[in-house]
């Protein structure tokens, strides 16, 4: 199983050599025209020697045959040895795109309990029990759509007597907004997403596309690909935010890439050779040669030009110049050269580094995902690069993210760290990692689809288990661990009680003020900043970015969301974690609770500390909650009894309803003078509230 | 007694150390790490005498800093109009002033000058990096800033090899500004407490309905977890349990006074000066005495492209009387002995004036160190006449960090695993500048 996945060695041995091309040409010729090549249809035109052509659907891969239909339905099987060259080359690119072999949800998720059984096995351990309805729902919500469930959307899944109410659940909440909030908020962590790019430029609309991708269940492949792809300026196409994020740093990009999207961890090889794995300092250059001929810029010297005595302020000109010149683009040659102190003896300093793809086993060169064209060509780079890396034959590409899923669920990865996979010996259960990889290709990256899958395993379903000792043997899975919530978790949670489930609607919207200031030339004059400002003053609006500087404390202003704008409460916006500032300010609630600072990867948080202890008991989000303003003390107040309050109280906090001996204490407690605000107070701090069980 | 600071480590962070120890020692770490961690430490590097005295870490100056306040200036502080002043081209708006230690100070700074004999003043500072934020990052951390780990700042790394410094009250502040996760990769828990606003002291630990109301309902609260906590024997709800016990305990005892200003007598506040960066200073004080180890205080307005004279008048005065006074009130109460205040910036500022200003400069610039163990009224290092180059003595932001933290008592030469398996050390391996130890 191990050497199927391509972990046996890590051995590196060379890819397909590129063909040499005299860079001297490139630059001479004009500016190359990048055009990515993975096509999103099957749909092409065929021809054969002779020069006949037949358009028509690609429909299966049979060795040299293949099988298309045309648009009346009709289909063929045509040999590819005959056709011409692109033909076989369009067939190796738009494989991924193919149906797959559909197989029923229940047999799936049977396959994988079946691996985690054999794991649990070996272990000499069982699965845990299946967890009580309640527990799982609002795990459930937790896990998907980001937030506790309310007392009646809980009620309204305990009073349903049907037997496939769980499977119903999964694909209500997966097709819920609260799941794209969600989803949203995990990406953000891992693609280190923020407001602020450099130099006053915004990433709102790459923030955009990243929401849209999530809304429309874009296929992870096509995701990345579009990520690595990515051309203009980022008031134009928010997909190029991904290279434009690492602007002056395209080594420590590439070094996230690998450790994001394969678990390659290269940091080491960036500087020198890594001391443990096999990576070599050359290694790592000759991948970073993809990005060689990719150019991030700005274009500084140009804003002062402008600004220098001319008729705009500079504040305008920074920043409608800023989002006009923030943009990727890919240059007539690639410069990249090996570093001024590189001392090892297969190349010198100075010199031009030639691309090539790393490997893990001698056996990947042979596989699909290395048989793309590796000419020199500058214009073609990054389009190599990013085929190579999101190919269902790449060894890393589907097991890294379908472990980061996992790990998303059970709150552990099967191999840890999530960031570095090159050990396979630190797989708990390298059958069901190669498998969850398989199952990841099979459904063709799509991640809904995917999650769909673990969500239904009995595993998942499965009472959670406490974190496992420090000394204990590496955890089988007998059911998801206990889990702190994470920052978005806790926030949103909170915000559904204090708001109510309304809250997954506010939607923020800050595209717009950036795609206004899109000035589509790639030479811009003074005149044409001139232009555009007569162009906003004529419709109503200015230059200055709404998103911009903001009153102390408020994370985003309430007219940049998109119809009515979510309440506030003592200089708190009330929308979910992903409609807020990305990150959040340093001393907001978010970033109290472990939400990244965006600038490494991977780094949210679920540790305590007093200051979060300080901010659950005396801070605002408490007062929020348990203030008679909040939506879940209103609901409660319309019971008229006490003991129905206090019920519905416990159903909102935690999910379930009081034992008798609690719903004994707690009227105690109210009888000697605490009020039901105190109640939200105490069920807000209990960890109960904050543990995700 | 757990360290009420200190999480257990989460999985992740288990696998962090554990691959630590993997690669890097070859042994399995003491559980005992992040509390007092030293020993193990130092046993499984093989250092000779398995701690800190009489091994190879030992010597003038080593351990002799109990708690550290690093005053970050930030901007760039103009080392020609404080620390080294300068004639001929590259003088600036106002003179110099001799003072009894025989160094001379710029006239912009008077109460400094008049404790100069219990600094010692680093005119040798030299670094690349002439950008705000990168150079802001190194002089905090020692690092240049990478896109791909992000390095703790010195409280960080003493609470990583000392373990906490108090049981209620954290064992790094930042006052003034963010410690922008200071925690580095270290543990969320090792980042220091931020205080914006010295004057408000700590947020939320006041509870708004009196801590009465607060022990009934956390009576409830533990009723109410019981069936929960017995579920789950969970080593980071036990954590939990210990935060919000330690955070009671904070919100009742004593000592959440060090963070309250309003202790101070009205003359001692007149001491410091009616800045934020005295009260910063003032606070910085109350915290150090009261067992927090280490304290950063900033303070803006250092980046005096223009009118560097009325910068240096305001901010430059604001410093001056605060920093004269924090070094003159903790050598009064018998601190000053065994508290090393550091003043840093990201870089100086160019010889020549462009306008009204002057630009950004790394090529040499000052920094000032006093008390714990240093040697008291020198100049270590110089500058040339101008104060463009270095010609004595040079100091990296490293070096700078290794000896702070040979001050501090940290083991310099133990290296950490960062979670991506790099290696890391207090001042990225320089060593400390000895000559400067008394």
């Amino acid at each position: 199983m191990l050497a199927a996945l391509g972990f046996s060695s890590l051995a590196l041995v060379a890819a397909k050599p590129g063909s040499k091309r005299e860079s001297k040409d490139a630059a001479a010729e004009s500016k190359p025209v990048f055009r990515p090549t993975r096509p999103t249809t099957t749909e092409h035109v065929w021809s054969d020697a002779a020069g006949r052509t037949i358009k028509a659907e690609l429909l299966s891969v049979d060795g040299v045959h293949i099988v298309v239909r045309d648009a009346e339905g009709k289909s063929y099987r045509l040999n590819l040895t005959k056709l011409v060259p692109a033909d076989t080359a369009f067939v190796r690119a738009a494989e991924p795109l193919l149906e797959s072999v559909p197989v029923p949800l229940k047999e799936s998720a049977s396959r994988v309990d079946a691996l985690v059984s054999a794991g649990l096995q070996k272990a000499g351990t069982t699965r845990n029990a299946a967890a009580a309805e309640d527990q799982f729902v609002r795990r459930l919500y937790l896990d998907i759509a980001g937030r506790i469930p309310t007392a009646s959307e809980l009620s309204a899944h305990l009073a349903d007597q049907t037997p496939d109410k769980r499977e119903r659940l999964i694909d209500t909440l997966l097709g819920s907004t609260g799941y794209n909030s969600q989803l949203f908020d995990w990406l953000a962590d891992m693609l280190r997403l923020k407001d602020d790019l450099s130099k006053g430029v915004k990433s709102f609309v790459y923030q955009e596309w990243v929401k849209e991708q999530i809304a429309a269940n874009r296929h992870w492949d096509t995701l990345v690909y579009e990520l690595m792809t990515a051309e203009g300026r980022i008031s134009a196409n928010g997909a190029v935010g991904y290279l434009l994020r690492d602007r002056g740093m395209p080594l420590d990009n590439l070094s996230n890439t690998l450790t994001t999207f394969l678990g390659a961890n290269v940091a080491c090889a960036q500087c020198h050779d890594h001391p443990m794995a096999n990576w070599t300092q050359r290694n790592f250059y000759e991948m970073a040669s993809f990005f060689g001929a990719t150019e991030q810029g700005y274009g500084k010297g140009k804003i002062n030009q402008i600004t220098k005595g001319g008729a705009l302020d500079k504040s305008t000109v920074v920043t409608l110049l800023g989002h006009n010149l923030a943009r990727v683009e890919t240059l007539p040659a690639n410069k990249l050269v090996f570093p001024k102190d590189y001392k090892y003896d297969d190349a010198k300093p100075g010199q031009r580094v030639t691309p090539k793809l790393i490997t893990w086993t001698k056996e990947d060169a042979n596989t699909k995902a290395y048989s793309g064209d590796l000419g020199g060509d500058p214009a073609k780079l990054r389009d190599q690069f990013a085929v190579w890396l999101t190919h269902p034959d790449n060894p890393r590409f589907a097991v890294a993210i379908a472990n980061r899923l996992w790990k998303k669920f059970f709150g552990l990865g099967v191999q840890e760290p999530i960031g570095d996979l090159d050990d396979p010996k630190a797989s708990s259960n390298p059958e069901l990692l190669a498998h969850l990889a398989a199952e990841m290709k099979r459904v063709h990256f799509d991640l809904k689809a995917f999650q769909r899958i673990i969500l239904n395993t009995q595993a998942y379903q499965a009472q959670a288990s406490p974190t496992p000792k420090a000394d204990a043997a590496p955890y089988a899975f007998p059911g998801p661990l206990l889990r702190r919530m994470s920052a978005d978790q806790v926030w949103d949670s909170v915000l559904t009680l204090a708001v109510g489930p309304e809250v997954d609607r506010f939607k923020l919207r800050r595209a717009d003020e950036v795609r206004k200031l899109d000035i589509d030339k790639d030479r811009i004059t003074e005149a044409d900043l001139l232009a555009k400002v007569e162009e906003l003053k004529a419709a109503g609006q200015t230059v200055r970015m709404r998103g911009g500087k903001k009153k102390k404390g408020a994370e985003v202003r309430s007219d940049e969301f998109e119809g009515e704008p979510p309440p506030t409460f003592e200089g708190l916006t009330l929308a979910r974690a992903s409609e807020l500032a990305q990150p959040a300010r340093e001393s907001h609630f978010l970033r109290n609770f472990g939400q990244s600072d965006r600038d490494i990867a991977d780094t949210n948080s679920t540790e305590g500390g007093v200051p979060q202890a300080l901010m659950m008991m005396n801070g605002e989000v408490q007062k929020a909650v348990s203030s008679p303003g909040s939506m879940v003390m209103k609901e409660a107040g319309r019971f008229s009894n006490e003991e129905e309050q206090v019920q519905f109280l416990y159903l909102s906090f935690l999910g379930r309803a009081p034992s008798a001996e609690e719903l004994a204490a707690t009227r105690a407690v109210l009888e000697k003078g605490l009020k039901l605000k105190d109640l939200g107070w105490v069920l807000l701090n209990t960890r109960e509230f904050i543990f995700v069980q | 007694m757990k360290d009420p600071l200190h999480l257990l480590p989460p999985v992740s962070r288990r696998i962090f150390l554990e691959k630590c120890a993997r690669s890097a020692f070859g042994v399995t770490l003491a559980p005992a790490l992040g509390g007092l961690a030293p020993a193990a430490f130092a046993a499984s590097t093989g250092s000779p005498a398995g701690g800190m005295a009489g091994s190879a870490q030992g010597g003038p100056g080593f351990g002799s800093a109990k708690r550290v306040i690093f005053l970050q200036l930030r901007g760039g502080m103009s080392h020609i109009d404080t620390f080294d002043p300068k004639t001929g081209a590259s003088k600036g708006p106002k003179g110099a002033l001799s003072t009894k230690a025989g160094f001379q100070i710029s006239e912009f700074l008077p109460n400094i000058a008049k404790v100069s004999d219990k600094l010692c003043v680093v005119r040798s500072m030299s670094a690349k990096v002439g950008v705000h934020a990168a150079a802001n990052y190194l002089m905090r951390t020692g690092y240049d800033p990478r896109g791909t780990i992000r390095h703790p700042m010195l409280g960080a790394w003493g609470q990583h090899y000392l373990g906490a410094s108090h049981e209620n009250l954290p064992s790094s502040v930042s006052i003034n500004h963010n410690s922008d996760n200071g925690n580095g990769f270290f543990p969320a828990t090792y980042t220091p407490l931020p205080i914006i606003d010295p004057d408000a002291g700590l947020q939320y630990s006041v509870p708004y309905s009196g801590i009465k109301t607060v022990e009934e309902r956390l009576a409830l609260v533990r009723e109410v977890d019981t069936a929960f906590q017995k579920r789950f024997p969970d080593e980071n709800i036990a954590a939990y349990n210990d935060f919000y016990d330690a955070t009671v305990r904070l919100m009742k005892s004593t000592e959440l006074r060090a963070f309250d200003l309003n202790q101070e007598s009205a003359a001692t506040k007149a001491n410091y000066g009616d800045s934020k960066f005295a009260r910063g200073c003032l606070l910085a004080r109350r915290l150090v005495e009261s067992g927090v180890r280490f304290v950063e205080v900033s303070s803006g307005g250092w980046d005096m492209h223009n009118n560097l004279a009325d910068s240096m008048e305001s901010t430059g005065a604001e410093f001056d009387k605060a920093y004269a006074a924090l070094v003159t009130d903790l050598e009064s109460r018998g601190l000053l002995e065994s508290t090393l205040v550091v003043v840093a910036t990201e870089f100086g500022r160019k010889p020549e004036f462009a306008g009204s200003g002057r630009g950004h400069y790394p090529t040499v610039f000052s920094t000032v160190l006093a008390g714990a163990g240093v040697k008291r009224g020198i100049v270590w290092g110089a500058s040339d006449a101008q104060g463009a180059t270095v010609v004595e003595k040079p100091v990296s932001v490293g070096e700078l960090h290794a000896t702070i933290g040979w001050a501090a008592g940290y083991p310099l030469e133990t290296v950490v695993n960062a979670p991506n398996g790099r290696p890391f050390t207090v001042g990225n391996k320089s060593k400390p500048v000895m000559g400067v130890f008394a």
